[in-house]
């Protein structure tokens, strides 16, 4: 486990490293106190995890977000950030994080954010009846094709690149086809508990997934949103 | 998004009166008649680059608000990360130096809690503040508010006694919400004497969710209930506090479309009532 971390302020790099190695003893921790940095850091050491923080000397990191992800569809990547607006929130989430942190937070609640989004990127949560094998697919032959097995998805038979996040929650919708699954339980599931109410996640990530498969909330070939309620995975037209 | 068209009202009535009554009318400028061309695009002009001006400082303000938060907020997360890695078991403190730690450790909640409204009471003075409503379980918002100030409460060995019904559905910002919380039991906190209980109760009626937190503290005197939530105004500014807990807690309310008041029941204590409208679709 390599874990790089990007923040102008060394103490605070130096203590969320050791807030990471109090979970995961053998990981070794890369540290970058500017944007430029980070990015060479990235291509060098290779990280399984990344944590950048916002406000650091160019390019700042909702620009090294964006570029990291560019790079690695599947890289988890943690913001931390100063700025406490939810527009800030879903400006990192649409460049391609999977989480944040709005400082200040202390050691357990970085320790459970590392947690589910290494939870998350895994792939080790509960992912109900259907077990890890077969196939789901929506839009007929030509359409949205999942293979649950090697974690696949295509569109049309061109391969699709999602997110560890971004693929959690597309198959748990693809495993409940035409049933309407509250916001609350789609966040609980493929972000755990904590997250129940954060629905603004969901809201974001579901706008990535549907800009990925092509589909559109107004015409959804794949994902249909019942207002105020939930999504449901559409399987017939 | 009407605030920001620039209205020139070209009026018949050229007296210093018809002037007046067209700007206090929400007019950006007046311009009698007859004029010439050449006036109205000068004045024009002059209003777009003071527009300009304008938006150029509130966006200077923006940033500087942000940087301060970062500055502020950095160093304090360090703090707080630090201080949790920090366990008194296993390094076998003394028990003074078991003290020295719990001590720094409210302090250090003590700080979150000023700069976090520190930062706020900025932000909304520039009107930064925007309320992004989320449904959310008032119930939850109360649980992280409490175990937010344990430390403070632990401090004076008082206790927080939560009775609420139900999740509480309402429609807001979570975080603003538990920052109104936060400050309401900070201020009971710092008002009541040691050893004593604070409760937080809550429950829904006529389509809205109330929380009440009330204290057994010497109260409020009766013209100083609504002067209470005034910035800087504090009744015993000798026991701390920024002043700015109960203004924040206000303009949060208020831009949740709610309602906040305080009471003192003739027993003593103090009661403050935060009232939100109830989310429908759930709770």
């Amino acid at each position: 486990m390599r874990v790089l971390i990007a923040d102008d302020d060394a103490d605070l790099a130096m203590l969320v490293g050791y807030s990471a190695r109090t979970l995961w003893p053998d990981c070794a921790v890369v540290t970058a106190p500017d944007g430029r940095e980070a990015l060479r850091q990235f291509a060098d050491a290779v990280p399984d995890m990344v944590i950048l923080d916002v406000t650091m000397p160019p390019p700042d990191g909702f620009e090294v977000c964006r570029r990291i992800r560019q790079a690695n569809p599947s890289v988890p990547i943690l913001m931390l950030t100063a700025r406490d607006t939810v527009l800030d929130e879903v400006k990192a989430l649409d460049l391609g994080a999977d989480d944040y942190l709005t400082k200040p937070f202390d050691h357990l609640k970085l320790s459970a954010r590392l947690r589910a989004l290494s939870r998350r990127t895994a792939g080790e949560g509960d992912r109900g009846a259907g077990g890890e094998t077969g196939e789901a697919e929506a839009g007929g032959e030509a359409g949205l094709r999942i293979d649950l097995a090697a974690r696949e998805v295509r569109v049309d038979g061109v391969p699709v690149e999602l997110t560890p996040t971004e693929y959690l929650l597309l198959e748990y919708l693809a495993r409940h086809p035409g049933a309407i699954l509250p916001h609350q339980a789609i966040l609980e599931h493929v972000w755990g508990g904590e997250y129940a109410h954060d629905t603004h996640y969901l809201k974001v990530f579901m706008h990535r997934l549907r800009r990925k498969l092509g589909d559109a909330a107004g015409h959804p070939r794949y994902i249909q949103t019942c207002r105020g309620i939930g999504y449901r995975f559409v399987t017939e037209h | 998004m009407t605030a920001q068209v620039l209205i020139v009202l070209l009026s018949a009535q050229a007296d210093p009166a018809g002037i007046v009554e067209g700007l206090e009318a929400g007019a950006d400028d007046v311009l009698p008649m007859p004029f010439l061309a050449q006036e109205l695009v000068a004045r024009v002009r002059s209003h777009i680059h003071l527009a300009g001006r304008r938006r150029e400082a509130q966006a200077l303000r923006e940033e500087f608000i942000a940087s301060a938060a970062h500055d502020l907020r950095t160093p304090l997360t360090s703090l707080q990360i630090g201080l949790g890695l920090l366990d008194a078991e296993t390094m076998g403190l003394s028990p003074d130096a078991r003290g020295v730690l719990d001590a720094v450790r409210r302090n250090a909640q003590r700080l979150a809690i000023h700069v976090g409204d520190l930062v706020t009471a900025n932000q909304l003075s520039a009107d930064l503040v925007r309320i992004e409503a989320e449904r959310v379980a008032l119930r939850d918002v109360v649980q992280g508010a409490v175990e937010a100030v344990q430390l403070l409460y632990r401090e004076k060995e008082q206790r927080i006694e939560v009775a609420i019904a139900g999740a509480l559905a309402v429609r807001g910002d979570a975080r603003r919400l538990e920052q109104v919380l936060v400050n309401l039991l900070a201020n009971a906190n710092r008002h009541t004497p040691a050893g004593t209980l604070v409760t937080v109760a809550g429950g829904a009626e006529d389509g809205e969710v109330r929380v009440t937190v009330g204290d057994t503290g010497p109260g409020i005197p009766a013209g100083e209930l609504e002067r209470i939530f005034e910035r800087h105004q504090q009744l015993e500014p000798a026991l701390g506090g920024s002043g700015l807990g109960l203004t924040i807690a206000r303009s949060l309310i208020v831009l949740h479309g709610g309602r906040i008041w305080a009471e003192s029941p003739p027993g003593g204590g103090a009661r403050f009532h935060i009232a939100l409208p109830r989310d429908r679709k759930g709770g």
